[in-house]
């Protein structure tokens, strides 16, 4: 196993320094001010949210939302560049399963923390009735979430064999512990053949799953009627914005690592280029869709719509729907049209601003629909006409926001970043294909 | 003399900001004016109510105030006597229930004041509403003739026990939203103080029972006076069925075939996978 052992000190498992420390120890205080938060709100219940009889759905839904597209694209991603076999993936692939891992684990854990009575939850499953696409999203997403486990855990075997030898003599209890959850690879044709069909299997599962998992999310809306949601566009319009959201995240992720990992040999402009373009496609693509959306009921609306997208165009939504259309896809194209705006700085700042903005379309596509009942909102107070979260929702909502990069953090702290064996693999080949030519 | 300049203009601007202020506050200090409403409910055969409503004129809107603790009382000749206190809910209004005129005295004219006072507190000055009324009755019942249904109902002044001609009365059915009327937009008991109005035929209503109602609204002498009905002339609501068939909306043991064929499918399918690729790792482990 010497032939990784450059690879190894490169990409392997590090200490945290005291920036990472500070990072954590953030991570976690903001995670026990949103136990803090949550324990305040099953002790009084959810009357400490803003959530009324007209917005029954807010920023935990808008949540829940962001974390399955987000999670969708991870492990989507992945599994298109795997079956595609294209080879620019191997640096960022095995970010993109943390990721999917991180966010599927936080949506499970969103929409719990929105139902008022999680000690019901078991209710979800006894008293299920499938014709409901809540059912369909309580049996996907524990599915999806076992699926982007095992999608980030069967390419990591190969790669914990070899962090099980690099860490026999000098930390024997982690050699231990990698050396379990290595299942004994040793690399044998056997082990090698289960090993390709297993990824081969999980990587159609992946974008099959994916697929239904966004369709079913886009569902629990359309079929409700509610103007802004009764849309046969819906679920295509999930999936293209949810490409977004999730690439957004990953360029952001692969920048922050590729920096304090010090990867820039690994993670080369040229990846970043190609995540640009990828990037620039989704946006159109969501673009696309987004005029879909709302200009053509523009023209055909009827006047319960029309007024819904009058508060969006012009009305008490319009600052934030113009400025995460403008910022968080109009921006994005002509940025990232420019070879010049797909350098890794420039798609780190657009990535960040592409997720912030991806959030917020969904606070969007949630919270002025519910302000817009079938009937007239009559005889409740004025607040109930109104919603912007309340700070038990914004400390809890950032606790889960802070849940998931903890569990990448995690995550990149002890596995290697880049799959080490594929990556000497193929460096291998280059070398062989070199020879040969020469 | 440029700082000297600078100077003026920000003492200029600081005296027009603290001058601009300082009327606010002032104003702010100023209570406004609470209005008060009140409306004489009387249901024939149940409880009588006083319905009151606090609403105040701030920036040119009317907004309702909710939280104002109203004392009710009735009154006799200038005096006042207390009934209790109600306060008004989210929009601004309460309501005061008593179970019969026999709590109250009229005065020697036989007219009945019931009236609500606010004490005032920090936002809003004092204010009382009053109300005064006779007391009517009104008699309503069901009569059918030649397989038609009509509704006969007369009206009567209870101290005078005389009957009262030319006042507008209505004839309506109970919906969920607001009563449907049947009676002719103004019509008025004739001199006998009697109107007969025909139910029309195939109104719905729960086994073809209509909650039919006879009302007196808000007459100046009487106030509000309604007389209730059940009427066994609407059509019977047919219970929408499907409910228990394979639906959309039934109930989970009623499960469409075909999702529960493509549901069951992609668990199984899924899951089944699953149960598969841990397969493939044990037979990993064991190799």
């Amino acid at each position: 196993m010497n032939r990784y052992d450059a690879l190894v000190r490169d990409l392997g498992p590090k200490k945290f320094g005291t920036t990472g420390k500070l990072w954590v120890g953030f991570l976690l205080l903001l995670i026990a001010a949103g136990i803090w938060a949550y324990i305040d709100q099953l002790r009084q219940g959810q009357v400490v949210t803003n959530m009324r009889d007209y917005a029954l759905w807010g920023i935990y839904i808008s949540n829940f939302v962001f974390f399955v597209a987000t999670s969708f694209v991870g492990a989507v991603t992945v599994a298109i560049l795997r079956l595609t076999n294209n080879r620019w993936r191997t640096p960022f692939v095995r970010i993109a399963e943390i990721i999917a891992v991180a966010c599927i684990v936080m949506a499970g854990i969103t929409i719990m923390i929105d139902m008022a009575r999680p000690d019901r939850l078991m209710n979800l499953f006894v008293h299920a009735r499938l014709q409901s696409p809540i059912t369909w999203d309580v049996i996907i997403i524990p599915t999806f979430m076992v699926v982007s486990i095992l999608l980030l855990y069967f390419p990591l075997l190969p790669d914990l064999a070899v962090l099980k030898e690099h860490f026999a003599e000098s930390s024997p209890r982690l050699s231990r512990i990698y050396g379990r959850l290595s299942m004994k690879w040793k690399g044998s044709e056997v082990q090698r053949k289960l090993h390709a069909r297993s990824i081969q299997i999980l990587a159609v599962m992946a974008i099959i799953l994916g697929l239904v998992l966004q369709t079913i999310d886009a569902w629990l809306f359309s079929t409700t009627y509610r103007v802004g949601w009764d849309s046969s566009n819906f679920a295509p319009y999930f999936i293209s914005g949810a490409f977004v959201a999730g690439v957004g995240a990953l360029v952001s992720v692969i920048y922050i690592v590729r920096r304090t990992k010090k990867l820039q040999a690994y993670i080369t402009d040229y990846h970043f280029d190609k995540l640009g373009k990828f990037l620039v496609l989704a946006c159109l693509t969501y673009l696309y869709f987004n005029i879909n959306e709302y200009v053509v009921p523009l023209f055909t609306s009827k006047k319960a719509e029309s007024v819904h997208l009058e508060t969006l165009l012009t009305g008490d939504y319009a600052v934030p729907f113009w400025l995460v259309t403008i910022l968080g896809l109009v921006v994005p194209i002509i940025v990232l049209l420019f070879r010049q705006g797909r350098k890794p700085l420039p798609m780190f700042i657009i990535g960040v601003i592409v997720v912030i903005c991806s959030w917020w379309k969904r606070y969007i596509i949630v919270t002025p629909t519910l302000l817009h009942p079938f009937l007239p909102i009559q005889g409740v107070p004025e607040s109930w006409r109104h919603y912007f979260p309340s700070w038990h929702e914004w400390i809890i909502t950032s606790a889960t926001l802070a849940g998931a990069l903890l569990i990448i953090t995690l995550l990149l702290r002890y596995l290697p970043a880049i799959p080490i064996v594929r990556l000497a693999e193929e460096r291998r080949e280059q070398v062989t294909s070199k020879t040969a030519t020469a | 003399m440029s700082r000297t300049r600078t100077y003026t203009l920000i003492g200029l601007c600081a005296a027009l900001l603290v001058g601009s202020v300082l009327p606010a506050r002032a104003q702010d200090g100023e209570k406004e004016r609470l209005r008060l409403s009140a409306t004489y409910i009387k249901m024939m055969g149940g409880p009588l109510y006083l319905d009151l409503a606090a609403s105040a004129r701030i920036e040119r809107t009317t907004v309702e105030v909710p939280g104002a603790e109203l004392e009710v009382y009735y009154e006799i000749d200038g005096e006042e006597f207390p009934l209790g206190t109600v306060t008004t809910d989210h929009s601004g209004k309460a309501r005061f229930e008593m179970a019969g005129l026999e709590a109250i005295r009229p005065d020697s004219t036989g007219l009945f004041t019931l009236g609500a006072s606010f004490a005032g507190n920090d936002s809003y000055r004092g204010a009382s509403r009053s109300v005064s009324f006779r007391n009517a009755d009104i008699r309503a019942e069901l009569v059918q003739q030649d397989s038609l249904a009509f509704v006969q109902a007369t009206l009567t002044d209870a101290a005078a026990d005389s009957l009262i001609a030319d006042a507008l009365i209505k004839v309506q059915v109970v919906r969920m939203f607001r009563p449907l009327r049947i009676s002719e937009e103004f019509l008025a008991t004739d001199d006998a103080g009697s109107i007969e109005v025909e139910v029309p035929a195939g109104i719905p209503g729960p086994d073809g029972m209509l909650q039919l109602q006879v009302a007196v609204e808000d007459n100046d002498d009487y106030g509000t006076v309604i007389a209730s009905l059940e009427a066994p002339v609407g059509t019977a609501i047919e219970q929408d069925t499907t409910f228990f068939e394979r639906t959309l909306w039934a109930p989970r043991d009623r499960t469409p075939l075909f999702i529960l064929f493509f549901t069951g499918l992609l668990i199984l399918g899924s899951w089944g996978l699953i149960v598969y690729l841990v397969r493939n790792l044990i037979k990993i482990a064991k190799n």
